[in-house]
């Protein structure tokens, strides 16, 4: 079940985002031509003219406003793939189905953060083809083996990268699953609902604060950072991150069970 | 044959009816099988438990019998289903006197006015 | 778990904010049963079907679909049409025959494709390129190609042309089994009355009325719609 869920979020939220990446990446392309075209044009005996024409502005600026237009779309299309698939009509259907809310929540987070993920790279290897050429791509190509080769050497850095990339995929969810508390707080509003959930979100975040400092005062209190203090230093990082993958889990785990338990226990499909 | 429900009898007892016309005309003819309970709920309109009541009340009165393994049927006995028919023929015949009576016409008067519309169809009939 | 009663309600209320929806239903419908939720509009029809399918939350009460709350198993075995749009627009009629075949294990592709060419559908056709009236036929052979324990159909014959009426009500006799039920949710009674079993009036969130077709005309000597016109007189 979870599986075919995941084939149908993954259509749904793709055949609008993945054409969006793809025209990054031809932006890039044409305006690298221009950019090559225009470099050639320079060389050789005429000059002005065609080369800095209104063409290449406007793949530029074309290409600027895709980019933009990836991150702003990206993140709306997955607050709507959330909203409106779920409490809005379709949740007539999306809850009628034999699955679980869990289940429900667990695809859609997934492919959003999929998604994000993508629009990313879209975004980075577009950059990518419009500055490298054959010189900086080789050397690119180099910097990955001897990034390998240095973290073997000091296993602990391939630690900080693991636990670094743990960090940042467990913050990612993290973020998509208080966006998603927020929209299920907003449901539980009679009217105005948006407005409901972006007060949950303020509100979440003060939330988050507030815990911050309890924290930090409790480590104070009971001398918590003097036993940090006291570790030799590469033990302290090891055990610096793994507290921050943990904070983040359990904050991520908050708010999938408070999403979940307003979608069982307090659904009012309009 | 349609299948005529209205307002406010029971249906059931109104698909008894039309069933039994539906037996003495030949519809279903002595010894036949009967379609399904869906398949004639859903020819009639009408909801299966209904007709399988109606069904029921025929089976009680004999015109028709379950086989276990089977099916329904049509009773075989023919002397049966004449006696039904003309049971129904007489009760449509009174329900039809009473109404000319009501109009104030006397039986003989209605003998005559049956002859005469009768001998009309047999004239329309042969053009 | 296949007990016999398939819907229990017991004291089912819910409130909206403090608007009284539903108040203190108890109802039981068993298996092999069509019946029809009458009412007029606001009388809390929809929300009762929605409280069955768990797209509401009760305020007070519980109710049991074949012995469960509404849950994974009940969905498997109810097959819902709501009264609104619900689909996705940019889906082919086909592509929707897969996903209900992908998720309920119940589903008839066969029977579905048959539905579609007697209605004169094309499964290539995108749901939004089509009618509303056309829409609301897919929607329909969808639900009904299921081989579901339970039909919960809310306003199924609202705005629906005669010829699609009779179909409807076609196919919900050519789909009756005695291990299923079917509830249908309306305000128009004297055309579908005959396929009913039995009827419910809800009144202002309330139950009225709970009998047999055929109870009420030989009890009260009229038809159900001539007892409703009395019934719910403005």
């Amino acid at each position: 079940m979870l599986r075919k869920l995941f084939k149908y979020e993954w259509r749904a939220t793709s055949r609008v985002l993945l054409p969006l990446y793809g025209s990054v990446l031809v932006m890039a392309i044409i305006n690298r031509l221009f950019a090559t075209i225009n470099m050639h044009m320079l060389e050789s005996a005429t000059a002005g003219g065609l080369s800095f024409g209104l063409p290449q502005v406007i793949a530029g600026f074309v290409y600027g406003g895709l980019i933009i237009a990836s991150f702003i779309v990206t993140f709306v299309l997955l607050i709507q793939r959330f909203y409106k698939s779920l409490l809005g009509d379709e949740g007539y259907l999306m809850f009628t189905l034999p699955v679980t809310v869990t289940q429900h929540i667990w695809v859609k987070t997934f492919v959003a953060a999929i998604m994000c993920v993508l629009s990313g790279v879209a975004t980075l290897l577009s950059v990518f083809i419009l500055a490298f050429n054959g010189q900086n791509w080789l050397s690119l190509l180099k910097v990955f083996p001897e990034a390998l080769q240095m973290m073997f050497k000091e296993p602990h850095l391939l630690g900080y990268t693991v636990e670094g990339v743990v960090w940042c995929v467990a913050g990612m969810l993290a973020s998509i699953l208080s966006v998603y508390l927020c929209i299920a707080i907003g449901h539980l509003a009679k009217r105005h609902r948006v407005a409901a959930a972006v007060g949950a979100y303020f509100g979440l975040s003060v939330v988050g604060q507030v815990v911050m400092f309890l924290v930090i005062t409790f480590a104070d209190a009971t001398g918590f950072d003097f036993w940090f203090a006291n570790m030799a230093p590469v033990a302290a990082m090891h055990a610096g991150m793994l507290l921050l993958i943990v904070l983040t889990a359990a904050s991520g785990a908050l708010f999938f069970f408070f999403t979940r338990l307003i979608l069982t226990r307090r659904l009012n499909l309009e | 044959m349609q299948w005529m429900i209205n307002g406010d009898r029971p249906i059931y007892q109104q698909l008894t009816g039309q069933l039994t016309e539906r037996i003495v005309s030949g519809v279903f003819p002595a010894g036949a099988k009967m379609p399904s309970v869906r398949d004639l709920a859903a020819e009639a309109g009408v909801n299966p438990n209904t007709m399988q009541r109606a069904l029921a009340d025929l089976e009680r009165e004999g015109l028709l019998y379950t086989q276990r393994t089977s099916g329904r049927f049509v009773t075989e006995d023919k002397g049966m289903i004449e006696k039904v028919r003309q049971q129904l023929a007489m009760g449509r015949i009174a329900d039809f006197l009473s109404s000319m009576r009501l109009i104030g016409f006397s039986e003989d008067e209605t003998m005559e006015l049956l002859r005469k519309a009768s001998r009309q169809e047999g004239e329309t009939h042969e053009h | 778990m296949n007990t016999n009663d398939l819907i229990v309600c017991s004291g089912l209320t819910k409130y909206f904010g403090g608007v009284k929806a539903l108040a203190d239903l108890n109802l039981t419908i068993g298996r092999g049963r069509i019946v029809g939720l009458l009412g007029p509009n606001g009388s809390g029809k929809s929300t009762t079907i929605k409280l069955m399918n768990g797209l509401l939350t009760p305020t007070h009460g519980e109710v049991r679909i074949d012995g469960e709350a509404p849950g994974v198993y009940t969905h498997s075995i109810v097959s819902y049409l709501p009264e609104r749009s619900y689909l996705n627009d940019w889906m082919k009629a086909s592509q929707l025959i897969d996903f209900f075949a992908d998720f309920y294990k119940d589903f008839d592709k066969k029977k579905a494709y048959e539905m579609l060419k007697a209605l004169d559908i094309s499964p290539a056709d995108r749901l939004k390129t089509m009618s509303k009236g056309t829409k609301e036929k897919v929607q329909l052979i969808l639900v009904m190609s299921r081989a579901a324990q339970l039909y919960l159909l809310d306003e199924p014959i609202g705005g629906v042309d005669p010829a699609t009426r009779d179909y409807i009500l076609n196919t919900i006799l050519t789909n009756y089994s005695e291990n299923a039920t079917v509830m249908l949710s309306t305000h128009l009674i004297s055309d579908i009355e005959r396929v009913l079993d039995e009827v419910i009036f809800l009144q202002k969130g309330q139950l009225t009325l709970h009998e047999t077709v055929d109870d009420i005309r030989e009890s009260r000597g009229k038809s159900v719609d001539a007892l409703f016109r009395e019934v719910f007189a403005c």
